[in-house]
């Protein structure tokens, strides 16, 4: 095959890819090559190992050299032109990615088309995606504990930072006091999370950075016992209600001063809080039939066990069934041994 | 060797030292300090601030640790720490003091929260001229668990401390 026709064939078939953005220059790689084209890629001009002329295909796109995309697409150019009047010359086809701040001269012999940029934007999803995982990952790895809502409000102390949550719905607040101060939430209301009597949370203790937060006056704050009635009163299921108590535990005991009991107790509230005062180890369902199962009361039951007005205990607590392991014959030492004291 | 603890509560000036001291086989480490708060001050002048401790050997493998903890609420935490290895938990009144009785019921329940032990209610100082009569003690009292037995004892008497001691361990015996 004669030299000449052989250059041509060979230069019919090369690209050259003058860009910096490796992952751009990864995906034209892939396009031209899938096209028939051997493509060299490189991000400085200057690192452009064959002679220009033998490219059919020039993309320049943002890249290390010191020249502008335009300067150099001028440069190829007068390369071009000086050796275009040989004959079987093919000129080869220059393409600029132009950014916004790219000023690229009419009437040259130059492709200009804007910087593809939807390989950034996929990644940038991408990446949202990456930190919503991170996020889970964190959240899961942080100590959170599966609860039931009411027995958390009845354990938690004050000064201390809290995150309920559920599915991927978080609600942080910080307990100053009997003051909640609501730092973030992806709830519609805060009191959403009086739906869902299981749910996950974390607890930490309260860093200086916290603080700023609370002493910031923009910062949405409520008392427990406000948020706990704003929480409950709205619920009307028996079913959901009873969900917020402990499951076997229905003695009530008032152990809160009458004052406190009296103001836990939601405004018109009917539940005489003195007979139940004098009424120590009465259980649920005995209150509720006196005031005729009337909702109300069984709210105001969930309202004072969560604000920690009430204790609730097990019918069992009074039997002889012990969380102690002994074996009988060291039992017996032991209470001979007493005996003959 | 095995190691068993028997938890002796109340509330302040309940008695609880002197419990330990009369049933210890050696002097009883106590940690009394001076009462700070200017309302008790005026009941004693020393009180429990971190534990009680005294011991009774059953034999070369077997010890009884007596621990009586702290009356006021703010030591309530040593409960978690006392509740391994525990056979039985004697809840102290004061006889003369309303307010003693009615908080027994309060120290039963938080123990309990931590673990179910076999109890007592054991009312000290009987033989005080200014003790409550007993109807009185019936309302203070009306929150005990039925099955809690409840005994009145002087709490320098050794064979009361240790009849308090055994009401609440033969309750482990009665279970099958």
């Amino acid at each position: 095959m004669p030299f000449k026709m052989q250059k041509i064939l060979d230069r019919t078939k090369k690209a050259c890819l003058i860009i910096e953005d490796e992952i751009l220059a990864r995906i034209l790689q892939y396009l031209l090559g899938g096209e028939g084209f051997v493509v060299e890629w490189v991000n400085d001009p200057r690192q452009i190992k064959d002679d220009i002329l033998n490219y059919s295909f020039i993309v320049i796109g943002n890249h290390k050299g010191i020249t502008t995309k335009s300067k150099l697409a001028e440069a190829f150019l007068d390369q071009i032109k000086t050796n275009s009047l040989e004959r079987n010359f093919i000129k080869p086809s220059i393409v600029i990615l132009k950014d916004e701040s790219d000023i690229v001269p009419n009437g040259l012999d130059i492709i200009s088309i804007t910087y593809p940029s939807f390989h950034k934007e996929i990644f940038t999803v991408i990446s949202n995606i990456d930190n919503k995982m991170k996020v889970l990952e964190k959240i899961s790895l942080d100590n959170f504990k599966e609860v039931n809502l009411g027995e958390f409000f009845n354990s938690i102390r004050s000064n201390q930072k809290i995150t309920f949550l559920v599915g991927n719905k978080q609600l942080k607040i910080i307990i100053i006091g009997s003051e909640i101060n609501f730092l973030h939430s992806d709830f519609d209301s805060y009191y959403d999370i009086f739906n869902y009597p299981n749910l996950y949370v974390s607890q930490d203790i309260i860093e200086i950075s916290d603080l700023s937060n609370v002493s910031n006056e923009n910062t949405p704050r409520l008392s427990l016992k406000n948020f706990v009635w704003e929480g409950i009163k709205n619920i009307t299921q028996k079913e959901q209600l009873i969900s917020l108590l402990p499951k076997d535990r229905n003695i009530v005991n008032v152990k809160a001063p009458l004052y406190a009991a009296k103001g836990a107790l939601l405004p018109g509230s009917n539940l005489d809080i003195e007979w139940l005062m004098n009424n120590s180890d009465i259980s649920i369902d005995k209150i509720l039939r006196r005031y005729n199962y009337d909702n109300r009361v069984l709210q105001n039951i969930v309202i004072m066990y969560m604000l920690r007005i009430i204790d609730l205990s097990s019918d069992q607590d009074a039997s002889v069934k012990f969380d102690v392991k002994i074996k009988k014959g060291v039992l017996h030492k032991i209470l001979d041994k007493i005996r003959g004291l | 060797m095995a190691i068993y603890k028997i938890i002796v509560t109340g509330s302040f000036n309940s008695g609880k030292t002197e419990f330990i001291k009369c049933i210890s086989e050696i002097d009883p480490i106590t940690t009394d300090k001076p009462v700070t708060e200017k309302s008790l001050k005026d009941i004693k002048n020393f009180t429990t601030v971190a534990i009680d401790f005294g011991t009774i050997t059953i034999d070369k493998d077997i010890i009884i640790h007596i621990y009586a903890t702290p009356g006021q609420e703010r030591f309530k935490f040593i409960y978690d720490i006392l509740e391994k290895n525990a056979l039985a938990l004697i809840v102290l009144g004061d006889i003369t003091s309303k307010d003693s009785i009615s908080n027994m019921y309060k120290y039963y329940r938080e123990f309990m929260k931590i673990k179910r032990l076999p109890a007592v209610f054991a009312l000290t100082k009987k033989d005080l001229p200014n003790r409550i009569e007993d109807k009185t003690l019936e309302q203070l009292l009306s929150n005990k668990p039925k099955a809690i037995p409840l005994i009145k004892i002087s709490n320098k008497n050794k064979e009361e401390v240790k009849q308090a001691i055994l009401l609440a361990l033969e309750q482990l015996a009665e279970e099958d």
